[in-house]
């Protein structure tokens, strides 16, 4: 499981994320961002796979996925709890496995750009993303 | 980076390098300290190189970090060869705040003022963890709730066609097109309209506690011990993705216009491009959806507070003063350099401030100039200002929107720690329920930058006059 830090940012939510893989690095975000704004699901609901694509740099990609992952908590009442990066030429292919969530307990609009940061190297992949509330 | 204190509160950063205007910050001593802390500064400066960009870059007192745009900042782009950015309006779009006036004083909420809030609570949705107030509506509703704003929600009820006259743009703005916005957009738009939304979005009831302009007072009907009712909300999930949809399709488009920018998100296009077009149009459908949310919650207040308080609507009278948008582009007509223009006035954490004799400002007001809502922290104050004609000539019509977040969401949740926040307020007089676990904690006073300081900058520089000072009794947040 990776590791998440919440860096000092005056409005919204900077996120500082490490993991040792791609898996890894946006299974820890999802969980997280469903931490933030989500009551916890019930034991035992019922799995389901969904698939996307996001396309572009890396940073794109990243933000992508994020919006993607805030989509599916605050628009379809789903968590993704494991996510599969399948990278492939300047597109990454995500599987993610979702379960209904327990509710919305808070809200983030959008994840941002802002001073973004994505690192990818043998054995560890870090992402700084901030993210509006 | 060079900045310069010109004069008393006020900051000014010459045009240096690829900035195409100077930059103006609107600042005490004090609030500069937490504006140098972040991002801010830069972000100012960055908006100097859009292309079109005329006067300054300019900041208000209650500017901090956001994204591209800095909030409190506002930036007028000439109409032929200026662009239109997202960024300079923000992910909610339209999100404002409106103020209505009743009869009732502080005499009548004694010892109800909890049951009252208590009852709001329960019937105001806030969007989290609750569905709308209002069935999730029809693609046909949706689609003319986008294109009618606050006269959709008063052709089914909401409030009154009176209303419409004290919203800006009456409460429709022109060339919304919900053909521009995207499906999911439109998903997100379906169950939220009439919810409050969460951070720092409310619904407050708070007092008149002191008038500073007695004649403007009597213009805008307000009178010591008065009780006001505001609501501060926005265009919901609806006018998140339509920014984030644009931001993409905007960014795409900046090689096919020679576009090169120091942040990816200010990405923009010219006004009169085929993206422009139709960001506008988005972003007005976005516009219209907040207009029509902040009617209808408006309405359940208003009907909520009669019922609970057991009081007709002779008696409540409850008349809107204003309702304000403080993250749009208007096009508008401004003097620049002795020679009228239309421009394309983006304003992100910045509210309208038009002084006297504009058309744009209801009659009933004209004379004197709009009113300018600037809501603080939730425990301490709000004013009501004026807009005035240096506002005009300085600042694009533009003044503050609020009182701006000073500790970040996580440093206030430490510094709420082993305090019971709600309980607190309660000694101060100040009823308070929230959806949202952390809400309180991440929403409390000291989070906030002094609004009495706001506001006082904010009248000295000139862009605004305050008229009265309203002190919450009772709020709900999401």
């Amino acid at each position: 499981m990776g590791n998440v830090i919440h860096l000092e940012q005056t409005a919204d939510m900077r996120l500082r994320i490490e993991g040792s893989s791609l898996n890894d690095l946006f299974t820890t975000l999802s969980l997280e961002l469903a931490r933030e704004i989500t009551v916890p699901p019930v034991h035992n609901s019922p799995h389901s796979t969904i698939t996307f694509v996001v396309e572009g740099s890396d940073e794109e990609k990243a933000v992508q996925l994020a919006g993607e992952l805030l989509y599916l908590l605050q628009v379809r009442g789903s968590l993704a709890q494991n996510v599969e990066v399948v990278p492939g030429i300047g597109s990454w292919q995500v599987v993610a496995e979702v379960i209904p969530h327990g509710g919305l307990s808070g809200e983030i609009k959008a994840a941002t750009y802002n001073d973004i940061r994505f690192q990818q190297s043998e054995g560890r992949v870090f992402l700084e993303m901030t993210f509006d509330r | 980076m060079e900045i310069q204190k010109v004069s008393e509160n006020i900051w000014e950063m010459p045009a240096t390098g690829d900035m195409r205007v100077p930059a103006r910050i609107y600042a005490s001593d004090h609030l500069m300290e937490s504006i140098r802390n972040d991002q801010t500064l830069i972000q100012v400066r960055n908006v100097a190189e859009l292309p079109g960009i005329v006067g300054h870059s300019l900041a208000m007192p209650d500017a901090h970090m956001g994204y591209g745009f800095s909030i409190g900042g506002v930036a007028a782009m000439d109409l032929e060869e200026g662009v239109l950015s997202p960024g300079g309006v923000g992910y909610d779009i339209n999100c404002g705040v409106r103020i209505a006036r009743t009869d009732l004083k502080m005499e009548d909420l004694r010892g109800r003022a909890g049951d009252l809030v208590r009852q709001l609570f329960s019937r105001i949705p806030t969007g989290v963890g609750s569905s709308g107030a209002i069935r999730k509506l029809s693609s046909r509703d949706l689609s003319d709730v986008l294109v009618q704003g606050a006269a959709w929600a008063v052709s089914r009820g909401y409030g009154t066609g009176e209303d419409l006259s004290f919203i800006e743009e009456r409460g429709t703005y022109g060339g919304a097109d919900p053909k521009a916005l995207s499906s999911r957009a439109l998903e997100r738009g379906a169950p939220q309209l009439g919810t409050l939304g969460s951070g720092n979005h409310f619904l407050e009831i708070s007092v008149v506690d002191e008038i500073f302009d007695d004649r403007v007072a009597r213009v805008f009907g307000l009178e010591k011990d008065q009780i006001c009712i505001s609501v501060h909300s926005g265009s919901r999930g609806l006018g998140y993705q339509v920014c984030d949809d644009y931001l993409k399709t905007l960014g795409k488009a900046l090689k096919t216009y020679g576009i090169q920018l120091p942040d990816r998100q200010l990405a923009c296009v010219p006004f009169r491009s085929p993206e422009g077009k139709a960001y506008f149009s988005a972003m007005a459908a976005a516009a219209n959806y907040a207009w029509a949310n902040r009617q209808i919650l408006m309405a359940l207040a208003e009907e909520t507070i009669m019922k609970t308080l057991g009081v007709s609507p002779r008696i409540l009278n409850m008349s809107l003063l204003y309702d304000i948008a403080h993250n749009i582009v208007k096009v508008e007509t401004h003097r620049v350099k002795g020679k009228e223009r239309r421009l394309a006035v983006h304003r992100k954490g910045a509210t309208r401030a038009f002084g006297p004799g504009r058309q744009e400002v209801p009659a009933a007001y004209r004379d004197v100039g709009q009113p300018v809502l600037l809501p603080g922290d939730m425990g301490t104050a709000s004013y009501i200002l004026v807009g005035t004609d240096r506002a005009m000539e300085e600042a694009f019509g533009s003044s503050a929107h609020g009182a701006g977040r000073v500790l970040s969401r996580s440093r206030a949740i430490q510094q709420a720690s082993g305090r019971n926040i709600a309980g607190e307020l309660e000694r101060e007089g100040i009823q308070v329920l929230a959806a949202g676990k952390k809400t309180l904690l991440e929403e409390m006073p000291d989070a906030y930058k002094d609004v009495e300081e706001v506001a006082r900058v904010t009248e000295e520089v000139g862009i605004s006059r305050r008229v009265a000072r309203l002190r919450p009794v009772g709020v709900i947040k999401g």
